[in-house]
Protein backbone atom coordinates (compact mmCIF):
# COMPACT_ATOMS: atom_id res chain seq x y z
CA UNK A 1 0.00 0.00 0.00
CA UNK A 2 1.46 3.82 -0.68
CA UNK A 3 0.60 5.68 2.27
CA UNK A 4 1.99 8.76 0.83
CA UNK A 5 -0.65 8.78 -1.68
CA UNK A 6 -3.64 8.55 0.66
CA UNK A 7 -5.15 11.59 2.12
CA UNK A 8 -6.35 10.02 5.69
CA UNK A 9 -4.31 7.47 7.07
CA UNK A 10 -4.89 5.57 10.48
CA UNK A 11 -2.47 4.35 13.08
CA UNK A 12 -2.22 2.39 16.13
CA UNK A 13 0.34 1.93 18.61
CA UNK A 14 -0.18 -0.95 20.97
CA UNK A 15 1.69 -2.25 23.85
CA UNK A 16 1.87 -2.20 27.86
CA UNK A 17 1.25 0.91 29.98
CA UNK A 18 4.50 2.61 30.27
CA UNK A 19 6.26 1.92 27.11
CA UNK A 20 5.86 5.44 25.93
CA UNK A 21 3.49 4.54 23.13
CA UNK A 22 0.93 7.56 24.07
CA UNK A 23 4.07 10.12 23.77
CA UNK A 24 5.36 7.83 20.26
CA UNK A 25 1.69 8.72 19.15
CA UNK A 26 1.95 12.86 19.51
CA UNK A 27 5.81 12.70 18.06
CA UNK A 28 4.00 11.57 15.29
CA UNK A 29 0.93 13.02 14.97
CA UNK A 30 2.72 16.07 15.48
CA UNK A 31 5.00 15.46 12.85
CA UNK A 32 2.08 14.34 10.63
CA UNK A 33 0.77 17.95 11.20
CA UNK A 34 3.90 20.11 10.50
CA UNK A 35 3.55 18.09 6.99
CA UNK A 36 0.00 19.51 6.63
CA UNK A 37 -2.25 16.85 8.04
CA UNK A 38 -5.38 17.46 9.95
CA UNK A 39 -4.99 15.57 13.08
CA UNK A 40 -6.92 13.78 16.24
CA UNK A 41 -5.11 11.66 18.22
CA UNK A 42 -6.54 9.42 21.19
CA UNK A 43 -5.41 6.68 23.94
CA UNK A 44 -7.09 3.87 25.73
CA UNK A 45 -5.95 2.42 28.67
CA UNK A 46 -6.50 -1.04 30.75
CA UNK A 47 -8.13 -0.54 33.92
CA UNK A 48 -4.99 -0.21 35.70
CA UNK A 49 -2.50 2.75 35.05
CA UNK A 50 0.34 0.23 34.15
CA UNK A 51 1.20 -3.17 33.16
CA UNK A 52 -2.52 -3.18 30.96
CA UNK A 53 -2.82 -3.44 27.21
CA UNK A 54 -2.66 0.19 26.32
CA UNK A 55 -3.27 1.68 22.94
CA UNK A 56 -3.11 5.12 20.94
CA UNK A 57 -4.13 6.24 17.80
CA UNK A 58 -3.91 8.62 15.22
CA UNK A 59 -6.58 9.66 12.24
CA UNK A 60 -4.67 12.02 9.87
CA UNK A 61 -6.15 13.57 6.88
CA UNK A 62 -5.77 16.53 4.25
CA UNK A 63 -9.69 16.90 4.96
CA UNK A 64 -12.13 17.55 8.20
CA UNK A 65 -11.98 14.74 10.06
CA UNK A 66 -15.57 13.33 10.86
CA UNK A 67 -15.30 10.05 12.82
CA UNK A 68 -13.11 10.62 16.23
CA UNK A 69 -11.17 6.69 17.32
CA UNK A 70 -9.94 4.26 14.77
CA UNK A 71 -11.53 1.21 13.92
CA UNK A 72 -9.35 -0.88 11.77
CA UNK A 73 -5.72 1.25 11.42
CA UNK A 74 -4.35 1.00 8.01
CA UNK A 75 -1.15 0.83 10.24
CA UNK A 76 0.12 -1.08 13.51
CA UNK A 77 2.89 -1.08 15.98
CA UNK A 78 2.14 -3.33 18.70
CA UNK A 79 5.12 -3.71 21.35
CA UNK A 80 3.75 -7.06 23.53
CA UNK A 81 2.09 -9.68 23.80
CA UNK A 82 -0.55 -8.97 25.17
CA UNK A 83 -1.14 -6.10 22.98
CA UNK A 84 -0.69 -8.64 19.64
CA UNK A 85 -3.59 -10.54 21.34
CA UNK A 86 -5.76 -8.24 21.84
CA UNK A 87 -4.91 -5.75 18.91
CA UNK A 88 -3.13 -7.84 16.25
CA UNK A 89 -6.47 -9.25 14.75
CA UNK A 90 -8.40 -6.05 14.88
CA UNK A 91 -6.78 -4.83 11.27
CA UNK A 92 -7.69 -4.35 7.73
CA UNK A 93 -5.95 -7.07 4.42
CA UNK A 94 -3.50 -5.08 3.99
CA UNK A 95 -2.97 -3.50 7.34
CA UNK A 96 0.79 -2.95 8.04
CA UNK A 97 1.89 -4.43 11.28
CA UNK A 98 5.24 -3.29 12.77
CA UNK A 99 5.78 -5.56 15.82
CA UNK A 100 9.02 -6.25 18.39
CA UNK A 101 10.12 -9.94 17.74
CA UNK A 102 11.51 -9.48 20.96
CA UNK A 103 8.93 -9.76 22.89
CA UNK A 104 6.22 -11.47 20.83
CA UNK A 105 6.14 -15.66 20.40
CA UNK A 106 7.32 -16.13 16.75
CA UNK A 107 4.44 -18.65 17.05
CA UNK A 108 2.04 -15.88 17.40
CA UNK A 109 2.70 -14.32 14.38
CA UNK A 110 0.89 -14.02 11.32
CA UNK A 111 2.74 -14.65 7.91
CA UNK A 112 2.35 -11.86 5.71
CA UNK A 113 4.24 -9.54 3.44
CA UNK A 114 2.46 -7.20 5.47
CA UNK A 115 4.05 -7.86 8.84
CA UNK A 116 7.48 -6.77 9.98
CA UNK A 117 8.16 -8.85 13.00
CA UNK A 118 11.59 -6.65 14.48
CA UNK A 119 13.41 -7.26 17.32
CA UNK A 120 13.12 -3.84 18.39
CA UNK A 121 13.41 -3.98 22.60
CA UNK A 122 16.27 -6.23 22.21
CA UNK A 123 18.34 -4.05 19.52
CA UNK A 124 17.77 -0.70 21.83
CA UNK A 125 18.91 -2.06 24.54
CA UNK A 126 22.49 -4.13 22.64
CA UNK A 127 23.06 -0.29 20.70
CA UNK A 128 22.06 2.23 23.22
CA UNK A 129 22.03 0.14 26.55
CA UNK A 130 18.65 0.75 27.88
CA UNK A 131 15.10 -0.26 26.70
CA UNK A 132 13.70 3.30 27.37
CA UNK A 133 13.86 4.84 23.32
CA UNK A 134 12.05 1.36 22.18
CA UNK A 135 9.06 3.55 21.20
CA UNK A 136 11.18 5.81 19.38
CA UNK A 137 12.42 3.05 17.61
CA UNK A 138 9.46 1.97 16.60
CA UNK A 139 8.71 5.18 14.91
CA UNK A 140 11.83 5.07 12.69
CA UNK A 141 11.08 1.73 11.54
CA UNK A 142 7.32 3.21 10.37
CA UNK A 143 8.61 6.27 8.92
CA UNK A 144 11.59 3.76 7.41
CA UNK A 145 8.40 1.18 5.88
CA UNK A 146 5.55 4.04 5.37
CA UNK A 147 7.35 6.96 4.65
CA UNK A 148 4.01 8.43 5.75
CA UNK A 149 6.25 11.52 7.16
CA UNK A 150 9.65 13.38 6.59
CA UNK A 151 12.13 12.76 8.77
CA UNK A 152 13.00 16.69 9.19
CA UNK A 153 9.65 17.12 10.75
CA UNK A 154 9.48 13.83 12.66
CA UNK A 155 13.13 14.63 13.96
CA UNK A 156 11.73 18.07 15.25
CA UNK A 157 8.82 16.53 16.81
CA UNK A 158 10.75 14.19 18.63
CA UNK A 159 13.07 17.38 20.18
CA UNK A 160 9.93 19.14 20.97
CA UNK A 161 8.41 16.48 23.04
CA UNK A 162 11.00 13.92 24.81
CA UNK A 163 13.11 15.46 28.12
CA UNK A 164 16.05 17.90 27.21
CA UNK A 165 18.54 15.89 28.04
CA UNK A 166 17.32 13.06 26.29
CA UNK A 167 17.12 14.10 22.81
CA UNK A 168 20.38 12.76 21.61
CA UNK A 169 19.67 9.30 22.85
CA UNK A 170 15.89 9.53 21.25
CA UNK A 171 17.35 10.75 17.46
CA UNK A 172 19.84 7.24 17.91
CA UNK A 173 17.21 5.30 18.41
CA UNK A 174 14.80 6.80 15.80
CA UNK A 175 17.98 6.15 13.59
CA UNK A 176 18.61 2.67 14.70
CA UNK A 177 14.34 1.61 13.94
CA UNK A 178 15.26 3.85 10.44
CA UNK A 179 18.04 1.59 9.97
CA UNK A 180 16.60 -1.78 10.00
CA UNK A 181 14.43 -0.80 7.16
CA UNK A 182 16.41 -0.61 3.88
CA UNK B 1 0.40 34.36 11.75
CA UNK B 2 -1.93 31.78 13.88
CA UNK B 3 0.15 28.67 14.10
CA UNK B 4 -1.24 24.68 14.39
CA UNK B 5 -0.58 23.25 17.40
CA UNK B 6 -1.15 19.72 18.69
CA UNK B 7 -3.45 20.17 21.92
CA UNK B 8 -5.75 18.23 23.96
CA UNK B 9 -9.57 19.45 24.42
CA UNK B 10 -8.67 19.50 28.24
CA UNK B 11 -5.22 21.51 27.82
CA UNK B 12 -7.53 23.55 25.57
CA UNK B 13 -9.60 24.47 28.03
CA UNK B 14 -7.61 25.23 30.73
CA UNK B 15 -5.51 27.27 28.40
CA UNK B 16 -8.68 29.34 27.60
CA UNK B 17 -9.79 30.03 31.40
CA UNK B 18 -6.70 31.62 31.21
CA UNK B 19 -6.61 33.77 28.30
CA UNK B 20 -9.98 34.77 29.67
CA UNK B 21 -8.69 36.14 32.59
CA UNK B 22 -9.75 33.00 35.01
CA UNK B 23 -8.27 33.47 38.47
CA UNK B 24 -9.01 30.89 41.08
CA UNK B 25 -9.45 27.22 40.15
CA UNK B 26 -11.06 24.77 42.85
CA UNK B 27 -11.14 21.24 41.99
CA UNK B 28 -11.45 17.55 43.26
CA UNK B 29 -9.98 16.16 40.38
CA UNK B 30 -11.47 13.60 38.62
CA UNK B 31 -11.34 11.35 35.35
CA UNK B 32 -11.75 11.92 32.28
CA UNK B 33 -11.24 15.94 33.53
CA UNK B 34 -8.05 16.27 35.33
CA UNK B 35 -5.62 17.34 33.10
CA UNK B 36 -7.59 20.40 33.31
CA UNK B 37 -7.21 20.67 37.08
CA UNK B 38 -3.61 19.69 36.87
CA UNK B 39 -2.54 22.35 34.42
CA UNK B 40 -4.05 25.28 36.03
CA UNK B 41 -2.54 24.26 39.15
CA UNK B 42 0.55 24.59 37.61
CA UNK B 43 0.09 27.57 35.31
CA UNK B 44 -2.69 29.79 37.53
CA UNK B 45 0.08 31.18 39.92
CA UNK B 46 2.24 32.42 36.95
CA UNK B 47 -0.85 34.69 35.81
CA UNK B 48 -1.73 36.05 39.80
CA UNK B 49 -4.25 33.37 40.46
CA UNK B 50 -4.55 30.53 42.76
CA UNK B 51 -6.16 26.67 42.33
CA UNK B 52 -6.52 24.90 45.23
CA UNK B 53 -7.57 21.30 45.74
CA UNK B 54 -9.77 20.76 48.26
CA UNK B 55 -11.87 17.66 49.84
CA UNK B 56 -14.59 16.98 47.82
CA UNK B 57 -16.52 18.85 45.01
CA UNK B 58 -19.05 20.69 47.19
CA UNK B 59 -15.99 22.70 48.89
CA UNK B 60 -15.05 23.05 45.73
CA UNK B 61 -17.84 24.77 44.11
CA UNK B 62 -18.15 26.46 47.29
CA UNK B 63 -14.68 28.34 47.05
CA UNK B 64 -15.37 28.97 43.16
CA UNK B 65 -18.50 31.07 44.29
CA UNK B 66 -17.13 33.12 46.99
CA UNK B 67 -13.89 33.70 44.21
CA UNK B 68 -16.40 35.48 42.15
CA UNK B 69 -18.46 37.60 44.63
CA UNK B 70 -15.17 38.82 45.59
CA UNK B 71 -14.61 39.78 41.45
CA UNK B 72 -12.55 36.96 40.72
CA UNK B 73 -13.39 34.95 37.28
CA UNK B 74 -13.43 31.34 38.93
CA UNK B 75 -13.64 27.59 37.23
CA UNK B 76 -14.15 24.41 38.56
CA UNK B 77 -13.31 21.14 36.63
CA UNK B 78 -15.35 17.46 37.56
CA UNK B 79 -17.59 14.90 35.58
CA UNK B 80 -20.36 13.00 36.36
CA UNK B 81 -20.17 12.39 40.53
CA UNK B 82 -18.66 15.44 41.08
CA UNK B 83 -20.93 17.65 38.94
CA UNK B 84 -23.94 15.49 40.88
CA UNK B 85 -22.56 16.72 44.23
CA UNK B 86 -22.37 20.27 42.77
CA UNK B 87 -25.91 20.39 42.32
CA UNK B 88 -26.76 22.70 45.32
CA UNK B 89 -24.30 24.90 45.13
CA UNK B 90 -25.31 25.28 41.18
CA UNK B 91 -28.82 26.27 42.29
CA UNK B 92 -27.27 28.86 45.00
CA UNK B 93 -24.80 30.43 42.12
CA UNK B 94 -28.09 30.94 39.60
CA UNK B 95 -30.07 32.06 42.89
CA UNK B 96 -27.33 34.82 43.90
CA UNK B 97 -26.50 35.47 40.63
CA UNK B 98 -22.90 34.96 41.56
CA UNK B 99 -21.28 33.90 37.78
CA UNK B 100 -18.88 30.67 38.10
CA UNK B 101 -17.88 28.24 34.83
CA UNK B 102 -18.16 24.56 35.78
CA UNK B 103 -16.58 22.37 33.05
CA UNK B 104 -18.16 18.98 33.07
CA UNK B 105 -16.17 16.34 30.96
CA UNK B 106 -19.49 13.96 30.57
CA UNK B 107 -18.47 10.13 31.15
CA UNK B 108 -20.66 7.08 31.59
CA UNK B 109 -23.20 7.13 34.13
CA UNK B 110 -25.11 6.35 36.43
CA UNK B 111 -22.74 6.05 39.72
CA UNK B 112 -19.43 5.69 39.44
CA UNK B 113 -20.22 3.81 35.98
CA UNK B 114 -17.59 4.53 33.79
CA UNK B 115 -14.17 7.03 33.79
CA UNK B 116 -12.89 6.35 30.86
CA UNK B 117 -15.68 6.54 28.39
CA UNK B 118 -18.17 8.99 27.30
CA UNK B 119 -21.85 9.66 27.26
CA UNK B 120 -24.19 12.45 26.67
CA UNK B 121 -26.16 11.51 30.51
CA UNK B 122 -26.17 15.03 32.17
CA UNK B 123 -27.86 17.49 29.56
CA UNK B 124 -30.94 17.45 31.98
CA UNK B 125 -29.25 17.19 35.30
CA UNK B 126 -27.09 20.69 34.12
CA UNK B 127 -30.47 22.31 34.52
CA UNK B 128 -32.71 20.23 36.86
CA UNK B 129 -30.25 18.65 38.61
CA UNK B 130 -30.79 21.01 41.39
CA UNK B 131 -34.26 21.55 43.41
CA UNK B 132 -36.73 24.50 42.17
CA UNK B 133 -36.04 26.54 39.03
CA UNK B 134 -32.92 28.69 38.37
CA UNK B 135 -31.32 29.74 35.19
CA UNK B 136 -28.40 27.87 33.76
CA UNK B 137 -26.35 28.28 30.13
CA UNK B 138 -25.35 25.44 28.83
CA UNK B 139 -22.35 25.01 25.98
CA UNK B 140 -22.07 21.52 24.29
CA UNK B 141 -18.12 22.08 22.28
CA UNK B 142 -17.47 19.49 19.24
CA UNK B 143 -13.70 19.79 18.65
CA UNK B 144 -10.77 20.71 20.58
CA UNK B 145 -10.60 24.28 18.70
CA UNK B 146 -14.56 24.74 19.65
CA UNK B 147 -13.76 24.15 23.42
CA UNK B 148 -10.99 26.64 23.06
CA UNK B 149 -13.27 29.15 21.71
CA UNK B 150 -16.35 28.25 24.23
CA UNK B 151 -14.64 28.78 27.11
CA UNK B 152 -13.76 32.11 26.22
CA UNK B 153 -16.88 32.25 25.32
CA UNK B 154 -18.54 31.03 28.82
CA UNK B 155 -17.16 33.50 30.88
CA UNK B 156 -17.42 36.22 28.64
CA UNK B 157 -21.59 35.15 29.01
CA UNK B 158 -21.17 34.15 32.79
CA UNK B 159 -20.00 37.69 33.44
CA UNK B 160 -22.57 39.39 31.17
CA UNK B 161 -25.84 37.47 32.48
CA UNK B 162 -24.30 36.93 36.25
CA UNK B 163 -24.95 33.36 35.92
CA UNK B 164 -23.66 30.15 35.79
CA UNK B 165 -22.34 28.29 32.66
CA UNK B 166 -21.33 24.92 32.34
CA UNK B 167 -18.81 23.56 29.43
CA UNK B 168 -20.45 20.34 28.67
CA UNK B 169 -18.22 18.08 26.90
CA UNK B 170 -17.96 14.58 27.15
CA UNK B 171 -14.92 12.00 27.71
CA UNK B 172 -13.78 11.62 24.10
CA UNK B 173 -13.33 15.35 23.57
CA UNK B 174 -11.65 15.66 27.16
CA UNK B 175 -9.07 13.06 25.93
CA UNK B 176 -8.23 13.46 22.26
CA UNK B 177 -5.79 15.52 20.97
CA UNK B 178 -6.69 18.02 17.56
CA UNK B 179 -4.43 20.16 15.56
CA UNK B 180 -5.87 23.20 15.93
CA UNK B 181 -5.45 27.21 15.88
CA UNK B 182 -5.19 29.46 19.13
CA UNK B 183 -6.47 32.70 18.34
CA UNK B 184 -4.31 35.66 19.06
CA UNK B 185 -5.71 37.38 22.17
CA UNK B 186 -6.35 40.84 20.93
CA UNK B 187 -8.91 39.02 18.20
CA UNK B 188 -11.48 38.15 20.47
CA UNK B 189 -13.42 39.95 23.18
CA UNK B 190 -13.03 39.88 27.01
CA UNK B 191 -15.98 40.26 28.94
CA UNK B 192 -16.15 41.52 32.02
CA UNK B 193 -19.31 42.04 34.86
CA UNK B 194 -20.57 45.75 35.05
CA UNK B 195 -19.26 47.39 38.13
CA UNK B 196 -20.75 50.57 37.47
CA UNK B 197 -23.10 50.56 40.45
CA UNK B 198 -24.71 53.70 42.07
CA UNK B 199 -23.34 54.98 45.36
CA UNK B 200 -23.77 53.01 48.66
CA UNK B 201 -26.47 55.08 49.65
CA UNK B 202 -28.86 54.32 46.83
CA UNK B 203 -27.36 51.21 46.08
CA UNK B 204 -30.01 47.79 45.98
CA UNK B 205 -27.90 44.75 44.58
CA UNK B 206 -31.06 42.99 42.80
CA UNK B 207 -32.55 46.12 41.59
CA UNK B 208 -32.39 45.54 38.26
CA UNK B 209 -32.71 48.04 34.74
CA UNK B 210 -33.66 47.30 31.45
CA UNK B 211 -30.93 44.58 30.98
CA UNK B 212 -32.51 42.47 33.94
CA UNK B 213 -29.04 41.74 35.13
CA UNK B 214 -27.96 42.39 38.14
CA UNK B 215 -24.93 45.13 39.37
CA UNK B 216 -22.95 43.34 42.17
CA UNK B 217 -19.21 44.80 43.33
CA UNK B 218 -16.74 42.78 44.53
CA UNK B 219 -17.21 42.21 48.21
CA UNK B 220 -14.56 43.46 50.47
CA UNK B 221 -14.46 46.21 47.55
CA UNK B 222 -16.53 48.74 49.79
CA UNK B 223 -19.72 47.70 49.30
CA UNK B 224 -22.09 46.45 52.00
CA UNK B 225 -24.65 44.20 51.01
CA UNK B 226 -26.84 40.95 51.44
CA UNK B 227 -26.47 37.45 49.42
CA UNK B 228 -28.90 35.27 50.52
CA UNK B 229 -30.56 31.91 48.58
CA UNK B 230 -33.41 32.75 50.30
CA UNK B 231 -36.35 34.20 47.91
CA UNK B 232 -35.18 37.98 47.85
CA UNK B 233 -36.35 41.17 46.71
CA UNK B 234 -34.46 44.47 45.42
CA UNK B 235 -32.61 44.42 49.04
CA UNK B 236 -30.99 41.03 48.58
CA UNK B 237 -32.23 40.30 52.22
CA UNK B 238 -34.36 37.25 52.90
CA UNK B 239 -38.18 38.11 51.80
CA UNK B 240 -41.11 35.89 51.71
CA UNK B 241 -43.84 38.08 50.81
CA UNK B 242 -45.99 36.41 48.08
CA UNK B 243 -45.41 39.36 45.24
CA UNK B 244 -41.83 38.55 46.12
CA UNK B 245 -41.55 35.20 45.57
CA UNK B 246 -43.30 35.94 42.34
CA UNK B 247 -41.05 38.49 41.12
CA UNK B 248 -38.04 37.09 42.50
CA UNK B 249 -38.16 33.73 40.53
CA UNK B 250 -39.64 35.08 37.51
CA UNK B 251 -37.09 37.56 37.17
CA UNK B 252 -34.30 35.29 37.49
CA UNK B 253 -35.99 32.67 34.99
CA UNK B 254 -36.67 35.23 32.61
CA UNK B 255 -33.39 36.66 32.10
CA UNK B 256 -32.07 34.76 29.82
CA UNK B 257 -34.71 34.30 27.77
CA UNK B 258 -34.90 38.38 27.33
CA UNK B 259 -30.95 38.11 25.68
CA UNK B 260 -32.05 34.12 23.88
CA UNK B 261 -30.64 35.47 20.25
CA UNK B 262 -27.31 36.49 22.36
CA UNK B 263 -26.85 33.13 24.36
CA UNK B 264 -28.17 30.52 21.79
CA UNK B 265 -26.21 29.20 19.34
CA UNK B 266 -26.15 26.79 16.34
CA UNK B 267 -24.60 25.41 13.50
CA UNK B 268 -26.54 24.86 10.17
CA UNK B 269 -26.20 23.37 6.62
CA UNK B 270 -29.42 23.53 5.00
CA UNK B 271 -30.13 21.55 1.53
CA UNK B 272 -32.79 22.34 -0.57
CA UNK B 273 -35.97 20.85 -0.50
CA UNK B 274 -35.01 18.20 1.81
CA UNK B 275 -37.04 15.60 4.01
CA UNK B 276 -34.63 14.52 6.65
CA UNK B 277 -32.60 16.33 9.37
CA UNK B 278 -30.07 15.18 11.49
CA UNK B 279 -29.71 17.11 14.83
CA UNK B 280 -26.47 16.38 17.25
CA UNK B 281 -24.59 18.19 19.93
CA UNK B 282 -20.76 17.84 21.41
CA UNK B 283 -18.54 15.05 19.90
CA UNK B 284 -21.40 13.43 18.30
CA UNK B 285 -21.76 15.81 15.94
CA UNK B 286 -18.81 15.32 14.53
CA UNK B 287 -19.67 11.87 13.16
CA UNK B 288 -23.42 13.19 12.42
CA UNK B 289 -21.72 15.94 9.66
CA UNK B 290 -19.84 13.49 8.25
CA UNK B 291 -22.97 11.03 7.86
CA UNK B 292 -25.01 14.43 6.55
CA UNK B 293 -21.79 15.08 3.70
CA UNK B 294 -22.08 11.41 2.77
CA UNK B 295 -25.81 11.01 2.81
CA UNK B 296 -25.50 14.12 -0.21
CA UNK B 297 -22.55 13.22 -2.12
CA UNK B 298 -25.04 9.81 -2.02
CA UNK B 299 -27.93 11.98 -3.73
CA UNK B 300 -29.79 12.09 -0.47
CA UNK B 301 -30.72 15.66 0.65
CA UNK B 302 -30.45 15.91 4.42
CA UNK B 303 -30.50 19.00 6.30
CA UNK B 304 -27.73 19.01 9.42
CA UNK B 305 -28.31 21.13 13.08
CA UNK B 306 -25.60 21.38 15.86
CA UNK B 307 -26.86 22.84 18.92
CA UNK B 308 -23.44 24.52 20.47
CA UNK B 309 -25.97 26.09 23.18
CA UNK B 310 -27.99 23.64 24.59
CA UNK B 311 -29.54 25.46 27.66
CA UNK B 312 -31.16 27.67 27.17
CA UNK B 313 -32.65 25.42 24.93
CA UNK B 314 -32.13 26.11 20.91
CA UNK B 315 -36.32 26.01 20.32
CA UNK B 316 -36.90 28.80 18.20
CA UNK B 317 -33.55 26.74 15.35
CA UNK B 318 -35.12 23.71 16.23
CA UNK B 319 -38.83 24.74 15.09
CA UNK B 320 -37.59 26.04 11.91
CA UNK B 321 -35.99 23.16 11.04
CA UNK B 322 -38.83 20.63 11.89
CA UNK B 323 -41.28 22.67 9.65
CA UNK B 324 -38.78 22.34 6.99
CA UNK B 325 -38.45 18.47 7.29
CA UNK B 326 -40.44 15.08 7.84
CA UNK B 327 -38.36 13.71 10.05
CA UNK B 328 -35.06 14.89 12.39
CA UNK B 329 -32.94 11.78 13.25
CA UNK B 330 -31.35 12.53 17.02
CA UNK B 331 -28.33 10.60 17.81
CA UNK B 332 -26.75 10.79 21.44
CA UNK B 333 -24.98 8.89 23.85
CA UNK B 334 -27.53 8.43 26.36
CA UNK B 335 -30.43 5.62 27.11
CA UNK B 336 -33.31 7.81 26.91
CA UNK B 337 -32.46 10.61 24.59
CA UNK B 338 -32.16 13.28 26.35
CA UNK B 339 -32.06 15.97 23.31
CA UNK B 340 -34.48 14.19 21.31
CA UNK B 341 -37.39 14.53 24.28
CA UNK B 342 -36.52 17.75 24.02
CA UNK B 343 -36.93 18.17 20.17
CA UNK B 344 -40.37 16.92 20.64
CA UNK B 345 -41.35 18.98 23.51
CA UNK B 346 -40.24 22.10 21.15
CA UNK B 347 -41.57 20.99 17.91
CA UNK B 348 -45.16 20.21 19.00
CA UNK B 349 -45.45 17.29 16.47
CA UNK B 350 -44.10 19.12 13.67
CA UNK B 351 -41.70 16.52 12.09
CA UNK B 352 -41.22 12.97 13.50
CA UNK B 353 -38.35 12.66 16.04
CA UNK B 354 -36.05 9.17 15.35
CA UNK B 355 -33.81 8.61 17.90
CA UNK B 356 -30.68 6.85 17.91
CA UNK B 357 -29.26 5.86 20.91
CA UNK B 358 -25.82 4.32 21.72
CA UNK B 359 -24.42 3.56 25.47
CA UNK B 360 -21.93 1.06 25.44
CA UNK B 361 -18.79 3.71 26.11
CA UNK B 362 -17.95 3.64 22.67
CA UNK B 363 -18.11 6.98 20.10
CA UNK B 364 -20.48 6.75 17.74
CA UNK B 365 -19.36 5.92 14.31
CA UNK B 366 -20.53 8.02 10.69
CA UNK B 367 -21.00 5.14 9.16
CA UNK B 368 -23.92 4.10 11.92
CA UNK B 369 -25.18 7.43 11.46
CA UNK B 370 -25.39 6.81 7.43
CA UNK B 371 -26.97 3.80 7.49
CA UNK B 372 -30.12 5.78 9.66
CA UNK B 373 -30.15 7.99 7.26
CA UNK B 374 -30.20 5.47 4.50
CA UNK B 375 -33.58 3.40 6.82
CA UNK B 376 -35.03 6.84 7.15
CA UNK B 377 -34.84 7.57 3.60
CA UNK B 378 -36.24 4.01 2.31
CA UNK B 379 -39.14 3.97 4.85
CA UNK B 380 -37.50 1.86 7.23
CA UNK B 381 -37.78 3.99 10.26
Amino acid sequence: MKFTEQEKIEIRFSGTGGQGLVLASIILAEALMMDGFNIITGESHGIEARGGASSAEIIASKKEIFDLSVTLPDILVTLSQQAYDKYGKKIKKDTLVILDSSLIKSESISDSENVHALPLTRLVREELGTTLPTNICSLGALVGISKIVSMDSLRKAILNRVPKNSGSINLKAFELGFSLIK
Amino acid sequence: MNKKVLMQGNQAIAEAALAAGMKVCAGYPITPSTEVVELLSRKLPAYGGRFIQMEDEIASIGVIIGASAAGKKAMTATSGPGFSLMQELLGYAAMVEIPIVIYNAQRVGPSTGGATMPQQGDIMQTKWGSHGESPRIALCPSSVEEAYNLTITAFNLSEKYMVPVVILADEILAHIRESITIPESDSFEIINRRNNAPPQEEYLPYKVDHTGIPILPPLGGGYRYNISGMIHGDKGVPNLAPETIDYCIQRINSKLKKHYNDIVMVEKMEEENSKIAVLAYGSTARPAKGAVKMAIENGIKVDFIRLITIWPFPEREVREIARRVDKILVPEMNYEGQVAGLVKQSIEGAAEVVQFNKISGLPIYVEEIYNQIIKIERGEK
